[in-house]
């Protein structure tokens, strides 16, 4: 249970504080409503590349980091497909410096020429430590295509092509924060050692008078529904074979996000989950196998990922993957099973809840799908989740021609 | 309002850290409890003298440790694994150099079920062949994965190139895995997982209820009669190795992994603390001159760090990252200069300031919450340290001085000791 108290500003910026002073430290958590499908697709990778620049200085503040870890503060920033989310942590005595340079930023950036060049090949490093020099690092390069058509999903944050970045002109990322970074498009979130009153008398000095900006209209295109099998084969110099498997799924507001998150868990939540006592310890076809919910804003995707072992084929691996998936259809999960699942998740939102930084995320999250609120009711939407609706959801899911895979085929060098 | 000028700055008011309590069990086993948090939950860490210097080769002891929960004569390692589930509770299982450590994480209102059969496996493991085959098998496509990246590469190879024949320096090779035997699991389970060296590190909403529990179920054993394995006195004592250059060669690389570091005093030497901050402005945090000069000058790199790693024997500086292969030689240099430049020159006054107050906030945050606190414990319990040591080391955080740093540049980091270690195209 977090508690917490919520205003919306007059420029729009929505405002959340919960109060804990178990902590001598205050977390800032802002989240911009903009993320990887909001971007054009001539022009991917952007949200990420601006979470880079907003350290590059704003437009009274030459340094972003030095002040704040004067202030004994620390901080990061990471981008997701539907948000971009900033936060801090800092001793309660200096709250107001992280005020301070937070709501400088939201209002200008300092835009210059030496930081986006600088960015944009510490973005290329990026992409090449992380997608390219990894055996297996660009698999969501090649699955988001794939399974996706139309929608943005269809890249990954780090963008559709490396050129993205390398092009990126100072005109096109003003662009992007003028349209997004405003305080009617973000969420601030308070959590710590810091009062209620306090937290909102400082909102309203230092962010109240940053003007609000247009509206945001958003027409991101529907996925069609997906009627036929895709599949993709990569020869690759990975160590061993692999697969991967995505199949369509509910948006993060839809009814039944909470069953096809239980199904997921079913399958491969801890050790004694189907995949992993089956397919892994029992018929040892993958020497690892996950699978998992992306539970993005947006129609999603359930994804399989597993390593396969030697001597195994590429189709006997999926074939008992999908006899595992269909067994869902057929068969009623055991009420021992769910309840079993359920009690892991009790400890998982519990466990969740530890630390400010995290609760600060938690409530500015709700708030972006609707209302914070929704913090505090989501064990109680998994224990709604009745052993038919798990039926249904499977049967919705686990088809065939709702599946991209990709097939790695290991090349020995 | 000016939006120039940073809000006045306060000091960090006096920490005070929430110590561990020490008590001992009814058979004499210590537990340490932390009470924090305000989450009815808990973490329980049982701590056996098993690490790898407790090992006579290759990799007994992490498959001890791995393995202590796949199975004992009553139960498989599936029904277990059902068991810690039902609960919600999860368990993880590892080892270091000289320890094991067997954590449960679970609700305070599951202690209960899950402590009892926690012990039990303990007590009680039977190291199924069919488990130790299916581990060597995980083990074993893991490393394969793992010896495809750089990183990875770079890692192993700077550690043996560091530290030479010691465990310290070791890595698993395929060969490590093939060569396990049940019998060598046993011979380790039996001699040094014995309740007479166990020690308990409890942290979260702890009750007296709580410490009622782990009484009964982790008070009652009593050992066996097999004399621990101590490790061999030869690994008290590290040879220097030579410094050296070293590149490993990884086609279709686009990037490449640099190791570069030396031999170091470790935590329980006086000059810890105080080569704590140089390390820090040097290489440790996000403003540090590496940072600012490779990443955030030149964008040759994602990441570049450095760190000071102590063990019980020994410690070491080692400098940590991947560039670009077309910047690689500029990168290297860049690192020298940078280490030049701080046994040359004093630190400036506010560049200090910055160091001291960034780390008096991250000191701050190591300590908020449960788990947190139990954290900083360990790092005492390990290293045979008093809270005492933590209090010294904020007080070299408010006082330390530019000439200081600048002694200690000169005796320790110094540019001809170094090993370097380069895995890339």
């Amino acid at each position: 249970m977090i508690q917490f108290d919520k205003e919306i500003l007059s420029n729009g910026l929505t405002v959340l504080v919960h109060q804990d002073f178990s902590s001598p430290l205050v977390a800032m958590n802002i989240l911009y409503k903009a993320g990887a499908r909001d971007e054009h697709p001539d022009k991917t990778g952007f949200a990420h590349l601006f979470e880079h620049l907003m350290f590059g200085g704003s437009i009274n503040i030459p340094s972003y980091d030095e002040p704040l870890q004067k202030a004994g503060g620390d901080n990061n920033a990471f981008t997701s497909n539907d948000f971009t989310n900033y936060y801090l942590t800092i001793p309660a005595n200096n709250i107001e410096t992280a005020f301070w340079l937070e709501s400088d930023r939201m209002l200008s950036l300092a835009f210059n020429e030496k930081s986006l060049e600088v960015q944009r090949n510490v973005v290329v490093e990026e992409f090449k430590q992380r997608y390219l020099n990894q055996p297996y690092g660009d698999a969501w390069l090649q699955l988001r295509p794939l399974a996706y058509k139309v929608h943005p999903y269809q890249w990954a944050t780090i963008g559709k092509d490396i050129s993205h970045i390398e092009n990126a002109s100072l005109d096109d990322v003003k662009m992007f924060f003028n349209k997004y970074y405003l305080p009617n498009n973000a969420i601030l979130c308070l959590s710590g050692a810091i009062t209620t009153n306090e937290a909102l008398a400082l909102c309203k000095k230092w962010f109240q008078p940053i003007a609000a900006g247009k509206n945001i209209q958003r027409n991101i295109p529907v996925e069609p529904q997906q009627n036929e099998k895709r599949i993709k084969n990569i020869e690759s110099h990975v160590p061993v074979n692999a697969l991967y498997k995505a199949y369509h799924c509910c948006a993060r507001n839809d009814a039944d996000f909470y069953a096809t998150d239980i199904l997921t868990d079913v399958l491969s939540r801890g050790k004694s989950s189907r995949l992993y006592t089956k397919l892994v310890k029992e018929q040892k076809l993958f020497s690892n196998l996950n699978m998992y919910m992306l539970g993005e804003i947006d129609k999603s995707m359930v994804v399989a990922d597993g390593k396969i072992n030697p001597g195994i084929t590429h189709q006997e691996a999926e074939d008992a993957l999908t006899f595992e998936c269909n067994t869902l259809i057929k068969q009623s999960v055991e009420m021992q099973e769910l309840q079993k699942i359920k009690q892991q998740v009790e400890a998982g939102i519990i466990f969740g809840e530890m630390g400010i930084a995290n609760k600060a995320l938690n409530l500015c999250y709700y708030e972006m799908l609707g209302n914070a609120a929704d913090v505090n009711q989501q064990a109680q939407k998994y224990l709604d989740v009745t052993t038919d609706m798990l039926m249904q959801t499977a049967k919705q899911i686990f088809n065939e021609n709702n599946a991209s895979t990709l097939y790695y085929h290991a090349i020995q060098s | 309002m000016n939006r120039t000028i940073q809000p006045q700055l306060k000091t960090i008011e006096q920490i005070k850290i929430i110590e561990a309590e020490k008590m001992l069990l009814d058979n004499g086993i210590p537990l340490y409890q932390i009470h924090a948090g305000t989450q009815e939950l808990i973490k329980i860490e049982i701590i056996f003298p098993a690490g790898d210097l407790h090992q006579p080769i290759g990799v007994i002891a992490s498959a001890t440790a791995h393995l202590i929960d796949d199975g004992t004569s009553k139960y498989t390692s599936a029904q277990i694994a059902e068991r810690f589930d039902f609960y919600g509770a999860s368990i993880e299982t590892g080892n270091d150099y000289h320890e094991c450590t067997i954590t449960l994480y679970v609700l305070n209102k599951y202690l209960e079920p899950c402590l009892q059969l926690l012990a039990e496996i303990i007590t009680e493991a039977a190291y199924p062949v069919t488990e130790i085959e299916s581990f060597v098998q995980r083990q074993k496509q893991n490393l394969i994965v793992n010896n495809e990246k750089v990183d990875y590469v770079a890692r192993k190879q700077f550690k043996q190139a560091l530290f030479g024949n010691h465990p310290y320096g070791a890595t698993p090779e395929l060969a490590d895995f093939d060569a396990l035997t049940r019998s060598d699991i046993l011979k380790l389970h039996s001699s040094n997982y014995q309740w007479q060296s166990a020690t308990i590190v409890a942290a979260g909403f702890i009750t007296p209820s709580i410490i009622q529990t782990i009484n009964k179920y982790l008070g009652a054993f009593t050992s066996n009669t097999t004399p621990i394995v101590q490790p061999d006195a030869a690994f008290k004592t590290i040879a220097i190795p030579k410094p050296q250059q070293q590149y490993f060669k990884k086609e279709n690389a686009i990037q490449a992994a640099i190791r570069i570091g030396c031999l170091m005093v470790n935590r329980n030497h006086t000059d810890f603390k105080t080569l704590m901050v140089l390390n820090t402005a040097f290489g440790g945090y996000f403003g540090s001159r590496l940072m600012r000069n490779i990443r955030e000058d030149k964008g040759y790199t994602y990441g570049i760090n450095a760190s000071l790693v102590s063990n019980l024997n020994a410690g070491n500086l080692v400098i940590a990252t991947e560039v670009g292969q077309e910047v690689l030689a500029d990168a290297l240099e860049q690192i020298y200069f940078e280490m030049d430049r701080i046994t040359n020159e004093p630190l400036p006054d506010m560049e200090l300031d910055l160091v001291k107050q960034y780390m008096q906030g991250a000191f701050l945050r190591s300590l908020d919450g449960p788990f947190a606190l139990a954290q900083r414990f360990r790092t005492l319990l390990s290293n045979n340290l008093s809270y005492a040591y933590y209090y010294q080391y904020l007080e070299v955080l408010q006082n330390v001085t530019p000439g200081q740093l600048l002694a200690m540049a000169q005796k320790y980091f110094n540019k001809q000791n170094m090993v370097q270690v380069v895995a890339g195209g």
